[in-house]
């Protein structure tokens, strides 16, 4: 497979990466709404262990995504968790969805799109055009 | 909240750049470590960087946050946008193009729009 090709799915791998880490936030929200008999059990509980080893095993594979993602790109795509949370946060959590999230939400999947397939978006449009 | 009528805390500010500082170059060392061979002595040493930096920034990041509203915390996190493709450039030959800095223009707001929403 050519180099861009695997710049392509691993920035999709990425992106689950990040996936994996919002759900493993979302995990540790709803263990700190619970309330607990020992300091102990609110850091030794299913739900923190779970979120931490999801956490851990998103950094590995994050970090054996930036073989082929570029660094610069690494902060675009991560910022795709505010939108992960968001929706997760809404399923699971019942946060509120307003205009103003959602309108952040689409800014931030527009910016990724752009940052990643600009060039070839740009392309395309002046093909049409010309 | 009344945060608003509490005075600049420059300190606070300082320390957060600093580790977002940190922060921004945990993708630089993760990526230097898969610049070497899998499981060589480099590959370990800028791997070691990477989660040593992330530590010390997840540490203080908790600290920061009881000073600082999550909002205004965020908010400032985007920089490391700004640091991820000025490293990139630098230490790794990344190409800074129009499309990638008007993609970051994209998310920034959107950023700041959805950490806003809570308030």
């Amino acid at each position: 497979m050519n180099k861009d090709t695997m710049v392509i799915i691993f920035s999709g791998v990425f992106l689950c990466s990040v996936l994996i880490s919002s759900i493993s936030q979302i995990l540790l929200k709803k263990s700190a709404d619970r309330t607990y008999d020992s300091r102990l059990k609110e850091y030794l509980n299913p739900l923190v262990i779970v979120a931490y080893i999801m956490f851990f095993c998103s950094m590995m594979i994050t970090m054996y995504c930036y073989r082929y993602v570029d660094v610069s790109a690494g902060p675009i795509f991560e910022s795709a968790g505010y939108v992960f949370v968001g929706i997760l946060g809404f399923i699971f959590l019942k946060e509120k969805f307003t205009v103003k999230k959602t309108i952040g939400m689409i800014l931030i999947l527009l910016g990724i799109v752009v940052f990643s397939f600009g060039g070839e978006i740009f392309n395309f449009i002046s093909k049409m055009f010309a | 909240m009344d945060n608003n009528k509490k005075k600049f805390d420059f300190k606070t500010f300082a320390v957060l750049h600093f580790i977002l500082l940190l922060y921004s170059f945990v993708g630089v060392f993760m990526k230097l470590a898969f610049q070497n061979e899998m499981f060589s002595f480099q590959f370990f040493l800028f791997a070691g960087l990477a989660v040593l930096f992330l530590g010390i920034y997840a540490l203080i990041w908790q600290q920061v946050l009881k000073k600082l509203p999550l909002t205004v915390a965020f908010t400032n996190k985007a920089i490391c946008i700004v640091w991820g493709m000025l490293w990139g450039a630098l230490f790794l030959g990344d190409q800074i193009t129009w499309y990638k800095i008007l993609g970051s223009l994209i998310v920034f707001p959107g950023v700041v729009l959805v950490v806003s929403s809570n308030e």
